[in-house]
């Protein structure tokens, strides 16, 4: 089962590619996992995560800076040398400074016709998603479902379909049994008797992005059921939570150095995909609302919030922490990631004070080098946990 | 990051008006610190918020932005003495040992380092007073939000972030793919159509922006106990509208040949307009500005004798070494406009209504020049402004540090030398932060990019 994962993950081009073919429908990839994935799926569409590669950059450079995300500039570049040309559409919202840019650089380096009635394009090729910073407070949740609404409309003028509540409610179900298998997955990284590696999870988890997701539910079934007859891993390792951005099939790796160092991540804070914020979507509300509310419910970093005296990224870890007995935090986070780097030193300060959990800080350069170079410091580190 | 010290010097101005900026300055930090004694409510605020609310519920707002500025102009203890470094070098150090990423903007990293030392006067101008509340915003760059975030964990204030729709461009999403429709934006300005700078915001973004504004005032309310006060604001917000009636008429002028106020000038007068825009003395600095400028114009004064190229500025400035803008004039070239700072037309006064006026401006001043959010609209102000203004070169501001800066600069370099036959060259640092300046690099890119320009023909002459 596992390899079936692991094969999605890692030869993703080419398994979306045959999906599409054989089901003659269409693919939109994403930039971020607070895209509303499911009103994509909801028009029929498979909605993909985008990820970069470690193949060299040829073509960025021309339109991107370097002082860039190092992440969303090999996306950008796979984007310019063709790479991407299967996807049907392509969705960013504004998640940070470079993903809000990102509409702009996607139209330059892969541009594409489509038809215009009075000059107008009834359904871009790339759509924007204004998605607010602060996730609370007076008014937000109406700003966000108007957005949703103009997107669903392209959506459906993509489609030729209208997407009503049923068809809403019919994701929304197949969504929550993900997000409901997901969670009993997770429990069992919070065993003491491990059976399953962090890099493992990462594929198991990470998959559910690149596939359909009924497809991924029907095998964390049977998975599930494997997994409880399981033997535990001889070997357990240091429990660590990573915390980080621009984690992919690629800088993955970075699970596999841990292990190798003596670690074992048994918890994330890693935004990548919004199951990792265990939320579900309340099915007793009309269905735009229920998807609004649970878009917002991720507390990525580039979140604020109403609070007058916030801390909410040091409690959303803490929930993240609860019942994992972490024994240290690695932070791997990419280069030029502001949001990410200004909140670390107060979550520095706030896990030695409140859990007495050390950290370590490591510089994602999305590059070989990059991760080669965190073998060593990650050994240190562990070593100097385990005393 | 390396330790040297660089070579750097204030620029010389042109304008006479632009001397009276420093002691503006100097009289804003003063009163800041006779305001908190009095007990007048201080919040550290942002350069982008427009200031009105503040004064109209009598609040003392001043800006670690700012504060950067000074410090990555002055030495401690206002030494002039070269071998002792900025102090936006010290408190950077400060912020990047608690582990700030040097990457991170100067600003930040100076008000932060300023704060790590637990004494907030020990700074130019003996620093911001300590604040009773922070308020800043999440438009322009996600830095100032978690930016001011950690300084009111570390203040113990309570804060309030104005969330801002980031428009992706400026054109209203109300109807399906017009926006594309417009991509890419500098197509229509190839054939010599003027782009539009802002439209009219779609409903929901407005209804948002407003809820935000009513927000923050029903914040300040309730941290201070002061009360707002709808005719106060309206006389705030008529000498705000006045004021860049002003301010426009302003960058009108400038566009004459010879350019009577150049970068120089302008980024000196930038603050002012940026900072205490709602009061009468700001008012009042421009109006006598614009007759100054006015009066080089009627009498073809330019800031230097015999122009040979116009250039055109992109990006926000190196505080620790502004005598760069004055670096072309041995060529004959100068610097004659910066879109940075330099606002667009207001929307007309609405008294009845003046948060949802406020809500407009907010939303076109986000789509509009000031701080282009999408790549097109950049590239698009700067060949308008380059027509604009005949200018034949533009020098980019490759400002390492700050993402909404630097992600355009490839785009504008690109699009106007392939498009308009425009070059272009780039400055690479921090904005505070001399230890990212190379100067060999900096002056010999600026002496082959000066021969080029003086072979060509001007492209908008
Ligand atoms: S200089 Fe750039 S990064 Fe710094 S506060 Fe201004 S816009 Fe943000």
């Amino acid at each position: 089962m596992i390899q079936e994962f692991h094969d999605w993950v890692h030869n993703r081009h080419d398994r979306i590619e045959e999906w599409k073919k054989e089901n003659k429908r269409k693919v939109f990839g994403y930039l971020c996992c607070v895209a509303p994935e499911e009103l994509i799926h909801a028009a029929g569409i498979l909605p993909v995560k985008l990820t970069g590669s470690d193949e060299p950059i040829s073509v960025v450079d021309r339109h991107v800076v370097h002082y860039a995300c190092p992440y969303v500039r090999s996306i950008l570049d796979l984007a310019g040398r063709g790479v991407y040309d299967y996807l049907d559409g392509v969705v960013t919202c504004n998640t940070c400074d470079i993903m809000s840019r990102c509409e702009y650089y996607w139209r330059v380096l892969s541009p594409r016709e489509k038809s215009t009635i009075l000059g107008v394009e009834m359904s871009p090729y790339v759509l924007y998603i204004k998605h607010p910073e602060k996730i609370s407070g007076k008014g937000v949740r109406e700003f966000l479902k108007q957005e949703y609404r103009i997107f669903k409309q392209h959506l459906e003028r993509e489609q030729k379909i209208i997407i009503d509540d049923d068809r809403l409610s019919r994701t929304v179900d197949i969504y929550n049994e993900h997000y409901y298998l997901m969670e009993e997955f997770r429990a069992y990284r919070k065993e003491e008797d491990l059976k399953v590696s962090g890099l493992e999870a990462f594929e198991v988890e990470f998959s559910s992005l690149l596939m359909p997701k009924e497809e991924h539910n029907r095998l964390m079934e049977s998975y599930l059921g494997e997994l409880s007859e399981r033997e535990p891993l001889p070997d357990r390792g240091l429990r660590l939570l990573l915390s980080g951005g621009g984690i992919d099939q690629f800088t993955s790796q970075i699970y596999r150095i841990i292990e190798e160092c003596g670690g074992q991540v048994v918890a994330e804070d890693i935004g990548v995909s919004t199951s990792y914020f265990c939320r579900k979507i309340d099915n007793t509300k009309d269905p735009l609302d229920a998807i609004v509310e649970h878009r917002l419910g991720v507390h990525c970093p580039h979140t604020m919030t109403e609070d007058r005296f916030p801390n909410e990224r040091f409690e959303y870890i803490k929930k993240v922490l609860d019942g994992n007995r972490i024994q240290g935090v690695i932070f791997f986070v990419p280069l030029y990631c502001e949001c990410r780097n200004l909140e670390y030193p107060k979550l520095k300060e706030d896990l030695r004070e409140e859990f007495d959990v050390p950290t370590l800080y490591l510089d994602n350069d999305y590059s070989h080098g990059g991760l080669e170079e965190a073998h060593s410091r990650i050994e240190a580190f562990i070593e100097m946990i385990s005393g | 990051m390396e330790d040297k010290r660089v070579k750097t010097a204030p620029s010389k101005k042109s304008v006479n008006t632009a001397r009276e900026v420093w002691p503006y300055v100097k009289e804003d930090y003063a009163s800041a610190h006779r305001a908190k004694a009095e007990g007048k409510p201080v919040v550290w605020s942002c350069a982008i918020i427009p200031k009105e609310v503040f004064w109209a519920l009598d609040v003392y707002p001043v800006f670690p932005e700012h504060f950067g500025v000074i410090s990555g102009m002055m030495r401690r203890g206002g030494t002039k003495d070269e071998s002792v470094e900025k102090e936006a070098v010290r408190f950077s150090r400060l912020a990047e040992a608690a582990g700030f990423a040097s990457y991170l903007c100067g600003y930040a990293r100076a008000s932060i380092g300023n704060t790590l030392t637990g004494n907030l006067a020990d700074a130019p101008l003996g620093g911001l007073p300590k604040p009773d509340m922070i308020i800043t915003t999440s438009f322009v760059c996600d830095l100032r939000g978690k930016w001011l975030r950690y300084l009111a964990q570390k203040h113990n204030v309570p804060f309030y972030i104005l969330d801002i729709p980031e428009r992706g461009c400026d054109l209203p999403l109300t109807m399906p793919g017009l926006r594309s429709a417009f991509l890419p934006f500098y197509e229509k300005i190839k054939r010599g159509e003027r782009d539009i700078f802002f439209s009219l915001p779609a409903d929901h973004e407005l209804d948002y922006t407003q809820t935000q504004w009513e927000e923050c005032i029903r914040f300040i309310e309730d941290v201070t106990g002061h009360k707002y006060n709808q005719d106060r604001f309206n006389e705030v917000m008529d000498i705000s509208y006045r004021t860049n009636e002003i301010r426009l008429e302003i960058l009108e002028l400038r566009k004459a040949v010879p350019a009577p106020m150049g970068v120089a000038d302008g980024l000196a007068c930038m603050y002012p307009g940026t900072y205490t825009m709602g009061t009468k003395r700001c008012y009042e600095f421009y109006v006598r500005l614009r007759d100054e400028v006015k009066e080089r114009v009627e009498n073809g004064i330019g800031t230097i004798p015999n122009e040979r190229f116009r250039l055109l500025w992109y990006g926000l400035a190196p505080w620790f070494n502004m005598s760069l803008f004055n670096y072309f004039e041995k060529f004959g070239g100068v610097f004659v406009y910066e879109p940075i700072y330099n606002l667009v037309p207001f929307p007309p006064r609405m008294p009845e209504n003046p948060v949802r006026e406020l809500a407009i401006r907010t939303l076109q001043q986000s789509g509009g020049m000031i701080a282009p959010t999408t790549i097109g609209q950049a590239v698009s102000t700067l060949v308008n402004a380059a027509r604009e203004y005949k200018c034949s070169g533009i020098v980019t501001f490759y400002l390492i540090t700050c993402r909404p800066v630097v992600y355009p600069t490839v785009e504008i370099a690109r699009v106007l030398e392939e498009d308009f036959g425009i070059p272009a060259v780039p400055i690479e640092c921090d904005l505070i932060d001399e230890r990212t300046y190379s100067e060999a690099q900096t002056l010999a890119r600026f002496d082959a990019f000066a021969e080029r320009l003086l072979k060509m023909e001007p492209v908008f002459a």
